[in-house]
């Protein structure tokens, strides 16, 4: 097999780099071990919500903030991928993601706050139009649990919310009666709200709640894929507006970004082989020249490409294994830094995690490179999302936005075989 | 059964992206799905003892064994696998245990049938014996259609060797495939031989009768471990045969023996896309537009599409490629009674994609998926190598 670009990886970095590549009339094919891990992040995109990491204040404005964090931290992935083609990412994410069936909104100029399933207001910059709906309007709020889901608590979420809201939040239950013996999950009961009868069930309990003309804060189980039709139909019965709250994995709007991404990659003639991971690298004078996977046969199948782009998502996604000593990059056998404390005491340290700094580190070019020598370490290798070296995505909130911009110049590297003339 | 699966189980986290890739849990609200049926009973299961099945382990049968739960993991495991291996402990107590038996035991039917297709055919066409099927359970839908095998082989003598393995569907429905993949084969200038061993055992193994699979296993094995060592390469063009070797084999008779085997495996087209030459009549007018089915079998081997690629080189303009959709019908599945609504209802995004693009016809590696895409659409289906043979260089080889 022979392709222009080989993408190692499916999570949001790996498609990205896909799309880039891919819209640069590029053969590429995305190989992976197994799905990513937007099928349990919220689906939105965060590009900063915090900086520095300590500070307690979200980011208002994230674009004007990336100048700073660019001068200050030299290491941080935003800085090697840089401001401008930062921007051409999100808006090309933007015209793609309607193109995908599934719009996008937001501004690098002003984060977003969004309700979490723990009711507090968290920043964001890119979130599905359909949950563009200002939490400070006018109207009534309320918040609806369903009694089949566990873990969504309208009572805890709405006491938080009216602590940062100053105003009453009112809180609900529903139960959607499906008579089903196992325990459901979000994405289980949002397959049956794409079914009309139960969601004129649902629709009939809201009725008689007294909730119509509100803005209701709902777990985010409103469809799969048929999601456009199952809100509109509620809103317009009820003359309300409908928030979704991403819920626990599985998520069904990160499901929804992953499915309609993949997709679309496919239609575009990208190519995916999913379910194993890579065996093994071959190299030549600072090139990698072949990779392959072993296939349900334990045999190896050799994969041979220009470019590669290595987006396996950090040690969440596995691509890098931590060992008592040693943590390992998995795919190359890339250089990791190992922090002299894996974890701080303080788990929820504001500091971040040493462990999430730590990562593959890389020149402007997002070329792996080593730190100590400067030395270029593969010249057609493009390395993106959480693999990254040098920030932490929890406590500065910037996974997703890492993800989809250093995807996007990876894969664009990849396509141009490592030159950029803008 | 194998342990290297059974150490996967402390990997899963929970995400439960498997869940949202399962066809039957996007199709049947009961049905638990691969995370609970699979790594999270399994350690309920182990704590419990495994003698006693537990309630909810019923709803094990009602796993396609589609393995999409297995490549969607993040994290290595393969729910599949302890399906599987619990659906056997199950069958003992199985009340449609009889009907379960034919469907597993297709190739004694296969094996009648070709002798007799004229009384075949026309039995299966009779409706009484389709209401006796409904008794028994077997849902009213059309049986293949058994045809006689006259195949021909050149016997030519090369050091590049294929021991060819059609399989049930090939063997007993369709044996104009087998033609094809041999005349296809020799194109390539492979030595070709016909392989005389059983079936695979893959309808008897997701019917959860694992004694007689590994019986057929063990027999199969040491037949392939013959040719093997005599410098044979095993090919299959059946999806699902493929991948019970490369795979099932290594989990129901574990040990030296089917690990030999599974590294000697090939699918046709992964074979042929390791060949120098591409002995196809490039200059031949090229079939307009198709759609290429995926079968979850082939997705789950993990070697991509070879034969839609070479389809796309040789012989088809506009190649509409698809793996999103499982067809429903999983080998024996879908010809159960209390399972054909579940079969129809899983394959039906397929058969609307299918006729929303308004192919001529359909091409798919698997026969039963063949059979479904055809009952649910009426589109008429054809394996790649049955298109494939007519743009041969030399075409020249009598047609069957
Ligand atoms: C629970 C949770 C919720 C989150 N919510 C948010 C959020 O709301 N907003 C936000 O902005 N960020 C969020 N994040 C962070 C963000 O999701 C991650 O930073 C981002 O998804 C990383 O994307 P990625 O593409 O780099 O990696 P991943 O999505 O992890 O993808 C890694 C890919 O690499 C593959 N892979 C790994 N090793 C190998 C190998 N050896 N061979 C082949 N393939 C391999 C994997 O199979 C996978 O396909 C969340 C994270 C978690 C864990
Ligand atoms: S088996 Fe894999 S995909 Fe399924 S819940 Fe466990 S870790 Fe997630
Ligand atoms: S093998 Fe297929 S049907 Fe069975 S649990 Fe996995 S995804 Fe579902």
């Amino acid at each position: 097999m022979n392709y222009d670009v080989v993408v190692i990886g499916a999570g949001l970095a790996g498609f990205s780099a896909a799309l880039a590549a891919v819209k640069e009339g590029k053969q590429v094919l995305v190989i992976a071990k197994g799905m990513g891990n937007l099928y349990s992040s919220s689906g939105y995109i965060d590009l900063l919500g915090y900086y520095p990491t300590t500070s307690k204040k979200p980011v208002v404005n994230p674009q004007k903030i990336l100048d700073s964090l660019i001068v200050e931290n030299p290491n941080h992935p935003y800085a090697k991928v840089g401001k401008d083609i930062i921007i051409k990412a999100f808006n090309d994410f933007l015209l793609v993601s309607e193109e995908m069936g599934l719009p996008y909104t937001g501004s690098l100029n002003a984060n977003m706050m969004m309700p979490t399933a723990a009711g507090a207001l968290v920043p964001t910059t890119l979130y599905p139009k359909s949950t563009d709906k200002k939490i400070t309007v006018d109207r009534e709020i309320v918040v609806v649990g369903i009694k089949e889901l566990v873990d969504f608590y309208p009572a805890y979420v709405a006491q938080n919310l009216e602590l940062q809201l100053g105003r009453k939040v009112k809180p609900l239950w529903i139960d959607l009666q499906l008579n089903i013996s196992r325990e459901l999950n979000s994405y289980d009961l949002a397959l049956a709200l794409e079914k009309p009868q139960v969601r004129n069930g649902l629709i009939d309990q809201l009725i008689n709640l007294n909730v119509r003309d509100s803005l209701i804060l709902i777990p985010a189980v409103l469809g799969v894929t048929r999601w456009q039709e199952v809100i509109s139909n509620i809103e317009q019965s009820l003359n309300c507006e409908l928030l979704e709250i991403p819920t626990l994995p599985p998520s069904v709007m990160g499901y929804r970004l992953a499915e309609s991404f993949k997709l679309y990659l496919k239609n575009k003639g990208v190519e995916f082989i999913i379910g194993y991971p890579v065996a093994y690298a071959k190299f030549l004078d600072g090139y990698c020249e072949e990779i392959s996977i072993y296939t349900a046969n334990d045999r190896l199948k050799k994969i041979k490409a220009q470019n590669f782009c290595l987006a396996t998502g950090g040690i969440l996604g596995e691509g890098l294994q931590v060992l008592p000593r040693e943590i390992k990059e998995d795919v190359f056998g890339l250089p990791i830094q190992v922090p002299r404390e894996y974890s701080l005491h303080d788990f929820f340290s504001l500091e971040g995690q040493p462990l999430s700094y730590a990562g593959v580190n890389v020149n402007d070019r997002l070329q792996p490179f080593d730190p100590q020598t400067k030395e270029t370490l593969l010249k057609n290798v493009f390395v993106a999302g959480a693999t990254l070296a040098g920030y932490d995505p929890f406590v500065e909130k910037s996974g997703n936005g890492v993800a989809l911009t250093s995807g996007y110049k990876a894969g664009l590297l990849a396509a141009k075989g490592g030159i950029l003339n803008e | 059964m194998s342990n290297g699966n059974e150490r996967n189980l402390d990997h899963c986290l929970k995400c439960s992206t498997c869940h949202t890739q399962c066809p039957v849990v996007a199709n049947y609200p009961d049905f638990p799905g691969p995370k609970q049926l699979g790594p999270e009973l399994e350690r309920l299961r182990l704590a419990k003892g495994q003698e006693k099945p537990l309630e909810i382990d019923e709803s094990l049968a009602l796993c396609t064994n589609c393995k999409r739960c297995d490549i969607a993991c993040p994290h290595g495991v393969k729910p599949s696998y302890y399906n599987m291996k619990n659906k056997a402990r199950l069958q003992g107590q199985s009340i449609s245990k009889f009907r379960d038996w034919i469907l597993a035991h297709n190739i004694c039917w296969g094996k009648i049938g070709s002798k007799i297709p004229g009384l075949v055919n026309f039995a299966l066409k009779f409706p009484l014996t389709k209401s006796v099927m409904g008794l028994m359970g077997i849902a009213n839908r059309d049986f293949p259609k058994y045809l006689k095998q006259q195949i021909k082989i050149r016997n030519s003598k090369n050091d590049k060797k294929v021991l060819y393995y059609p399989g049930c569907y090939a063997s007993f429905n369709e044996p104009e495939i087998i033609q094809a993949t041999i005349d296809i084969l020799e194109a390539y200038d492979f030595q070709v031989e016909l392989a005389s061993v059983n079936c695979c055992g893959t309808p008897v193994m997701s019917n959860g009768l694992l004694d007689e699979a590994r019986e057929m296993a063990i027999k199969n094995t040491g037949v392939f471990l013959k040719y093997i060592r005599e410098g044979y390469k095993i090919v299959t063009t059946c999806s699902s045969c493929g991948l019970t070797l490369k795979e099932e084999y290594t989990n129901i008779i574990p040990g030296t023996n089917s690990a030999e085997l599974k590294q000697n495996v090939w699918d046709l087209f992964e074979l042929l896309e390791e060949e120098e030459i591409l002995p196809f009549n490039e200059n031949k007018e090229k079939i307009k537009k198709a759609y290429y089915h995926v079968p979850c079998h082939l997705k789950a081997q993990g070697i991509g599409v070879p034969a839609a690629n070479l389809l796309k080189k040789v012989a088809v303009k506009d190649l509409i490629i698809e793996d999103n959709y499982c067809c429903g019908i999983a080998g024996t599945f879908g010809f159960k009674k209390e399972k054909y609504p579940i079969a129809m209802a899983i394959g039906d995004p397929l058969f609307k994609d299918i006729k929303n693009s308004q192919v001529p016809f359909v091409i798919t590696d698997c026969g039963t998926c063949k059979l479904q895409i055809m009952h649910g659409t009426s589109v008429p289906v054809k394996h790649p190598v049955v298109i494939l043979r007519d743009y041969l260089k030399n075409s020249d080889t009598e047609k069957f």
